[in-house]
């Protein structure tokens, strides 16, 4: 037989149902697999299930030649109907939740009335006998009996039940949901006036079962439709439409392969191909949709990192500007304190007592300490806030030194300790330095250093190693172990001899040292022997 | 008397301060003014005009940023030094202050009275 002749005129309802057939499974399994956890998903898929075999049952019922299977067939076609139904009005019912809790009406009256009257179109009281058959063999006319009532008022409830539903939920829901429903109302509506008339009115009614095969084509309105609300609209969140429709193609033409195959050999061959592609087809849609949903994840995660980064980055600003504010609170009575003793003990209001004059320098000491604790902290929030510039320009970094020495020497000497800057012999050259800051790293280390030795004193050298120039702070102080001199110019952070011995300082000198040196692309450290055998904390800057 | 005969204005609006420096400035021979705001501030130039101002920055309503837009504005004010005087030292208000023609912008708790009498001596000249 050539393709030509077995591809006749009534080759077209076969070809009807199988569009409808592939149109409406790709739909309910890309439906379904889009989003597993929601029932109305779920019910679209077992509405989708029971419309293929509703489709297939009632092609069959008109292909088969033998009067009694062909029958059998019709009855099963009003069980599946009935089924079909309520899977339509349940889709309804439950559309567009994710999860839904039947009322017990529903589960107690409903259901199993459909399952009574689904049963009972088993029996003679719905299709009591065969009318008429054709000369080929066909069932052309089927007697109805009393129970074809029921099963009919049952259905109409169930339909028009299912679109009034999904009428008042488009109604209700927002502006940019209500076209999208729309659309499904519409190829509803169509799809079941069209099988009302053509495939229960007129067989029942009017002796007329012309249409019944073409019920598949009545399907359409609604496959289509629904397609186009998933497509246009963005209807059940479908993100796969393009495979989906890529795959119903295929399965379309390979159905057709199957249809112009000239013998049994071809037509299981060609048929297997069709399963083949169908079922790949299935496993590409889940595989986009897996890789769609990650990178929708993915997208989501990004979207709630952002908001959390803006949270911190506020939270952080908002730290900022308190330590700021604070910081000005806090010194406007330190800046009293500290005017008020010195000009004290200068003898600005009048003489005092001998023995207050070392009480007041101790308040005015006391309030020192209080006063860099402040800088140091507001120093801190700066620098971790990226408020603190850099502002480099060329200096002589022997005379930052040269100052600090200065400036330290007097607390070194009352300690009994000596203090000496063994200066270099050849002259350095100028560099580019954020003066104020490297002032402050190599006063935060004398400093440092003067508060932790006892005994002896502390010697500053310089050191130019190619590009970069080092400063060397030597100190005959308690020492320290490795793992305390890693931990040392952290924040809040003092060195065990400091916690034991001292209680002057925060800890905060060195991690400001560190971070300044860090601004100049440079960087500090220290080294010791061990306990009791001193300490030596370098800073190195590379010179520009 | 290292303020013989020189007038001093200072804007501050913490009184414990103001008196100490009051105290200090007028010890040290100063004719000293002191205003709590930079509305009266101006009130103050207008019929007297200074050898220096010591401004506080951060000041009820119009702040110091805000007093020394309106002093460039008068012509008659011109030359008169600005020493910016606070404990708040932002960055980028310094900046501003510097551009708007301060002298110097000192940190308040890092001076005693006498090392800030020291330190205007050099703008009084």
């Amino acid at each position: 037989m050539s393709p030509s002749l077995f591809f006749n005129l009534q080759n077209i309802d076969l070809l009807l149902v199988a569009l409808a057939v592939a149109g409406i499974g790709v739909l309910g399994f890309s439906v379904f697999f889009n989003n597993r956890q929601s029932v109305t998903n779920f019910y679209f898929f077992l509405f989708s299930i029971a419309t293929i075999v509703w489709s297939s049952v009632n092609y069959l019922a008109y292909r088969v030649s033998n009067p009694e299977t062909s029958f059998w067939l019709f009855r099963l076609v009003i069980f599946i109907a009935t089924w079909h139904s309520f899977l339509f009005f349940q889709t309804f019912f439950v559309f567009p939740e994710s999860s839904v809790k039947f009322p017990r009406w529903y589960r107690f009256i409903l259901f199993p009335l459909v399952a009574l009257v689904s049963i009972m179109n088993l029996t003679s009281l719905v299709f009591s006998e065969i009318g008429e058959i054709s000369s080929t063999g066909q069932v052309v006319k089927i007697e109805n009996g009393p129970g074809i009532a029921l099963f009919g008022s049952l259905i109409a409830f169930l339909i028009v039940g299912g679109l009034v539903m999904l009428f008042r939920k488009m109604m209700k829901s927002r502006v940019e949901d209500r076209k999208r429903y729309s659309f499904v109302l519409m190829g509803v509506f169509i799809t079941f006036i069209l099988i009302m008339i053509f495939n229960f009115i007129l067989p029942a009614f009017f002796d007329n079962p012309r249409f019944i095969p073409l019920g598949a084509l009545f399907i359409f309105p609604f496959v289509a439709f629904t397609s186009y609300a998933i497509l246009k609209h963005k209807l059940f969140n479908i993100r796969v439409a393009g495979t989906a429709v890529l795959v119903f193609l295929l399965s379309i033409v390979t159905f057709f392969e199957v249809i112009f195959a000239g013998d049994l050999a071809l037509i299981i061959y060609r048929g297997s191909i069709f399963i083949l592609v169908l079922s790949f087809g299935i496993m590409l849609i889940r595989g986009v949709l897996r890789e769609v949903e990650q990178r929708e994840r993915l997208a989501e995660l990004n979207k709630q990192l952002e908001i959390a980064y803006q949270e911190v980055e506020k939270l952080s600003k908002a730290k900022s500007e308190f330590i700021s504010i604070a910081s000005h609170q806090l010194r406007t009575p330190l800046t009293a304190i500290k005017g008020y003793i010195s000009m004290i003990i200068e003898g600005s209001y009048g003489k005092f007592a001998e023995k207050a004059k070392k009480p007041l320098e101790n308040v005015y000491k006391s309030n020192e300490r209080l006063v860099n604790l402040v800088n140091d902290l507001l120093s801190i929030s700066r620098i971790e806030s990226g408020k603190m510039k850099f502002e480099p320009e060329i200096g002589s970094i022997v005379e930052i030194i040269d100052g600090v020495i200065f400036d330290l020497t007097l607390n070194a000497e009352k300690k009994g300790l000596y203090l000496k800057f063994e200066k270099p012999s050849t002259p350095i050259p100028e560099m580019m330095l954020d003066k104020a800051k490297t002032r402050d790293i190599v006063l935060n280390l004398v400093d440092n250093a003067i508060k932790y030795t006892p005994t002896g004193g502390i010697i500053v050298s310089t050191k130019i190693l190619d590009s970069k120039f080092q400063v060397l702070i030597r100190d005959t102080g308690e020492g320290m172990e490795k793992d305390e001199m890693d931990k040392i110019f952290e924040s809040f952070s003092r060195g065990t001899v400091g916690v034991k011995a001292f209680t002057e300082g925060a800890g905060l000198g060195l991690y400001i040292a560190r971070k300044y040196a860090e601004m100049h692309g440079g960087r500090v450290w220290a080294e010791s022997e061990g306990k009791g055998k001193g300490s030596t904390f370098f800073v190195e800057l590379p010179v520009k | 008397m290292v303020g013989k005969n020189v007038n001093i204005l200072i804007i501050e609006d913490e009184k414990t301060l103001s008196d100490m420096y009051y105290d200090k400035f007028k010890a040290a021979g100063f004719n000293v003014d002191v205003a709590f705001s930079a509305e009266i501030a101006m009130e103050s130039l207008r019929k007297k005009k200074p050898d220096l101002i010591l401004l506080d920055i951060l000041l009820p309503r119009k702040n110091g940023i805000g007093f020394l837009e309106e002093v460039k504005s008068v012509a008659d004010l011109d030359g008169v030094p600005v020493v910016g005087f606070s404990n708040f030292d932002d960055p980028e208000t310094k900046e501003k202050a510097f551009k708007l023609g301060v002298k110097d912008y000192l940190l308040k708790t890092q001076y005693t009275p006498q090392q800030l009498l020291e330190k205007i001596q050099k703008y009084l000249r």
